[in-house]
């Protein structure tokens, strides 16, 4: 054998040897099955683009839910299971969800429970059950069914049982603290000082101040200014700013100025012109109204309006200047959309909840459309906003 | 929605005169009702109901009607996985339900057995047990019922196994039988019931009258359930048990006395057939006539038991021959039998989750179902 | 074919019908077709996966675990919870890992090797309702629990099932 080729062949052996001791990562490590790390946690406050979709879940209406998604990636990020007619509020402040549900102790019968239940944006897990009285009204997704006042104090749930009052949770105890009767007004809009107003059903708002333990100080009502009969207000309005603005059904904004002492009722302008009435563009949608950070204010829309239509499927969003009564821009909708929210942050997203049960998020820039997420609940009817510009 | 009737209602009953028309005001609290005795070839079909388990459903069907209308008669609930029994002497239908204080977010759980009246499916009471009920796929031995229907058996998986006897007349829990290592329950003889163990043998419990635990006896291992497992499911008849197993043989079980007695297993494939394997969420199913079907897949294999099959292979059990094969229009994934004599109907749940329904024994497609379910994957005869 | 599959295209089919869509009474102006649950497929091309897909980031475990694929899920039975907030080892937020469930064996393409694979339930919250998979290699009946994925594994605490995860316990016996 050459002395070149015994080298070779030490050469080989010492290079075999080293692989056989070099420690190699041959297989996937043992993963946890208890602990902290077997459960995903969110970071808070949530980025921007999150926002939470409400399940009402009409096959099954004791068994909704609210899922948390990410719409700048179609990612779902956890749900919060809830019972029937929920409702949804969220504290910023105290980075917490207060879920409104009514449950039955057996199932679909049974003895009727009605509950908060506060969860944490960190983790969705349940933090506390508020008892409320068995009374909180049951409407099909309705978001001034529930109201946070402006100071983060109190949430406040309205109650309809064939009488109408309101329910006070103090948020710092998370108990309740006072029951108002509030016959003839419905719902909860809050001011910006601590207090709410109503929509009555004589035409007119009540407006209730609360004193510092949730209690009421003092009730005032407006003038009749809503004509229920002809051209109501829709409930699904939208605070942008210090104003709320309503639509009526056949198509007119009613501004509800909330930054002075009482709620000042603005004047009305239309949403269409003359030969858009004729083609009788009106308001539609499940919850049609949304409002973005510069103060703009969307509002989805159908043609062929008719007695009836107010909660019809809407073909297009129409943004405003509301400042102006002007409206600047309009964006096609590529699915009939039932409800819409905006997601604010460098640009506002439009997000759309469509008839075939996907969310459409559109940039609002060039109203294009920039995703659809879909299998966000049999149901979905209501897209809520809850992240925070960072 | 639901405001707008209870206005309507309201302005109805306010005293509000109307102008005499055409129609005449209707009294208010109408409802439907059926009749004491069903048809024989109605069906009862159990809706798991995977995406939305706290409202599961047990639907009652006439699977001969020709639309929706006339398919659905009623229903009752059947919370988290509910299972079925009835009383035919007592017009009772049981339901055995699980609860969650907080619902589809749990609590504090709550099993009880839900007694409905058999023709207006009414409520009548709950039977509280122990909250230990398995919960899991549905199968038609997770309940049994002593062949007098006085006793109602319960299957519990927490995972400690055992089973809930409950006395039907004066509708109270009674006790609890353990049955560690074993699994399900099957009525035997009049007091009796046997479950299935993993070691391959079987566990037969004795009750007394009262329906406490008189004794407790296990069977030589008569099955491998490593090698060729029975499947967890019985095609029921009286005095008989039979049970397919995974590779294909068939196990057949005599319940008339209080101790069984397992026959020898036999294949029902012939060796060049071996590739044909019986499978689904309920393989297996007798008629009222006896007669044996076989939920059949060509090229099973490990892992294939709960496909399905494209076959429904009819077996005589007195000369343990196979009579005829049915060639399924939609892949099946489970079956059910209901009918009597020349009205006897195969009740395929197809790979869509419809349900086709077959006359049988010799397989004439008749429809599929409009009544749309979920998931049924269990159905029942009513009688 | 995959019993799976064509299962869940029926739901999908019927929850839309039955629910506000019927509602609405056939105003699908110029709607897309009725969605289809993410049954994703490894080789689905055309549109976008109903579900964002996701990767590991580890080479070594390979696949995207949305989809009913992926190699841990071969005996798997339930939502994914990659789908539904979680990941292929991890709980959503606000649930909680099942301590006792079923265990099976998958191979991983990466390496050849066959891992033990703890499929724990995440409870407490409702059904997810995204990526329902079933594969049932290993599976044994339900009277012999540890083997059997049919069993709600949930029922150890006192709670409702959400999703499914895959956990590496480790190396399978040779």
């Amino acid at each position: 054998m050459s002395s070149q080729y015994r080298a070779v062949r030490w050469l080989l052996a010492a290079c075999s040897l080293m692989l056989l001791t070099v420690p190699v990562r041959a297989e996937l490590p043992a993963e946890p099955t208890t602990g902290p790390e077997t459960v995903v946690r969110l970071p808070t406050p949530y980025p921007q683009s999150w926002a939470m979709v409400h399940n009402f879940s009409f096959v099954a209406l004791i068994d909704s839910s609210f899922g948390l998604v990410d719409t700048s990636t179609g990612h779902f990020k956890g749900i919060i299971s809830a019972g029937q007619f929920a409702t949804l509020q969220w504290s910023q402040k105290r980075q917490k969800f207060y879920v409104g549900e009514t449950i039955h102790s057996r199932g679909n019968r049974g003895t009727r429970e009605d509950l908060i239940a506060v969860y944490d944006f960190e983790n969705l897990k349940l933090v506390k059950d508020i008892v409320i009285p068995t009374k909180r009204a049951n409407s099909v997704v309705l978001k001034a069914s529930t109201a946070i006042t402006a100071d983060d104090r109190f949430l406040i749930v309205y109650n309809f049982d064939g009488s109408m009052s309101l329910t006070v949770i103090d948020l710092d105890t998370e108990s309740v603290v006072d029951e108002i009767p509030t016959a003839g007004c419905a719902l909860a809009y809050p001011d910006t000082r601590g207090g709410i107003f109503q929509l009555c059903g004589d035409g007119k708002l009540a407006h209730l101040q609360l004193d510092s333990r949730g209690g009421l100080k003092k009730r005032t009502t407006s003038e009749m200014f809503n004509d229920i009969d002809t051209d109501p207000l829709s409930e699904k309005a939208s605070l942008i700013g210090q104003t709320w603005y309503f639509t009526t059904y056949l198509g007119e904004v009613q501004p509800i100025d909330v930054s002075g002492k009482t709620p000042a009722i603005k004047r009305r302008w239309w949403l269409t012109d003359e030969a858009e009435r004729k083609d009788n563009w009106r308001p539609a949608g499940w919850h049609g109204t949304a409002g973005d950070a510069s103060g703009a204010l969307y509002v989805a829309m159908t043609p062929n309006g008719y007695n009836g239509s107010h909660k019809d499927p809407a073909l297009e969003v129409w943004v405003y200047d509301p400042s102006k009564a002007r409206r600047i821009k309009t964006i096609k909708l590529e699915t009939p959309g039932l409800s819409i929210g905006v997601a604010n942050g460098n640009q506002a997203d439009l997000l759309v909840l469509n008839v075939a049960g996907g969310l459409d998020v559109y940039d609002t820039r060039n109203g294009k459309l920039s995703r659809t997420l879909y299998d966000i609940g049999s149901a979905p009817m209501q897209v809520h906003a809850v992240g925070t510009a960072q | 929605m639901k405001r707008g009737i209870c206005w309507f209602l309201l302005v109805l009953t306010s005293g509000i005169a109307f102008a005499d028309g055409p129609l005449k005001p209707e009294p208010l609290n109408q409802h439907t009702s059926l009749p004491d005795t069903w048809p024989d070839h109605w069906l009862l079909v159990h809706d798991l109901t995977w995406f939305k388990f706290l409202e599961g459903r047990m639907l009652v069907v006439d699977p001969l009607a020709a639309d929706v209308a006339g398919q659905f008669k009623g229903s009752m609930s059947s919370s988290l996985n509910g299972a079925y029994e009835r009383s035919l002497k007592r017009n009772e239908h049981y339901i055995a339900e699980t609860f969650w204080s907080r619902g589809n977010r749990g609590g504090e759980r709550t099993d009880t057995v839900t007694i409905y009246d058999r023709a207006t499916l009414k409520y009548l009471d709950e039977i509280i047990i122990p909250p230990k009920r398995l919960s899991g796929m549905p199968k038609n031995i997770s309940t049994a019922i002593t062949p007098d229907e006085r006793f109602l058996l319960i299957y519990n998986f927490t995972p400690s196994q055992s089973v809930s006897v409950v006395d039907l007349e004066s509708r109270r829990f009674v006790g609890e039988a353990d049955i560690g290592g074993c699994g399900f329950v099957i009525a035997t003889g009049q007091r009796s019931f046997f479950s299935l163990c993993s070691n391959g043998t079987v566990r037969v419990v004795h009750l007394d009258d009262t329906g406490r635990v008189q004794g407790t006896q296990t069977s030589p291992q008569f099955f491998d359930a490593d090698e060729d497992p029975l499947f967890e499911t019985a095609a029921l008849s009286p005095g008989k048990a039979v049970f397919p197993t995974f590779q294909g043989r068939i196990v057949e079980i005599d319940t008339r006395r209080e101790m069984p007695r397992i026959m020898k297993p036999w294949w029902l494939t012939t060796s060049q057939e071996r590739g044909w394997r019986p499978g689904g969420a309920r393989p297996a199913v007798a008629d009222a006539s006896g007669l044996l079907y076989v939920l059949m897949q060509p090229d099973g294999a490990e892992g294939t038991h709960k496909n399905g099959g494209s076959e429904v292979w009819v077996v005589d059990q007195k000369t343990s021959k196979r009579l005829s094969r049915i060639v399924l229009k939609n892949w099946g994934i489970a079956l059910g039998a209901t009918g009597k004599g020349e009205n006897r109907l195969l009740v395929v749940t197809n790979g869509d989750l419809g349900l086709d329904i077959y006359r049988i024994p010799e397989g004439a497609f008749v429809q599929t179902l409009a009544v749309a379910a979920e998931a049924p994957l269990l159905t029942l005869p009513v009688n | 074919m995959n019993v799976m599959e064509k299962v869940t295209r029926r739901i999908a089919r019927q929850s839309s019908r039955r629910g506000f869509l019927g509602k609405l009474g056939g105003l699908l102006v110029g709607a897309a077709a009725i969605p289809l649950l993410p049954v994703a497929r490894a080789s689905s091309a055309g549109p976008a996966s109903r579900v964002p897909a996701q990767s590991t980031g580890n080479p070594m475990d390979p696949g995207d675990p949305t989809t009913c694929e992926y190699w841990r899920y071969c005996g798997i039975d339930g939502y994914i919870c990659s789908c539904c907030g979680g990941s292929q080892n991890q709980c959503p937020p606000g649930t909680e890992m099942s301590p006792m469930t079923w265990v099976g064996t998958c191979r991983n393409p990466a390496d050849g090797k066959n891992y033990v694979i703890s499929y724990n339930d995440c409870c407490g919250k409702s059904g997810c309702g995204r990526c329902l998979c079933n594969r049932n290699e290993d599976d044994k009946p339900v009277y012999r629990p540890p083997a059997n994925n049919d069993i709600n594994w949930c029922m150890a605490g006192s709670n409702v099932y959400n999703c499914s995860t895959a956990v590496i316990l480790g190396l399978a016996e040779a």
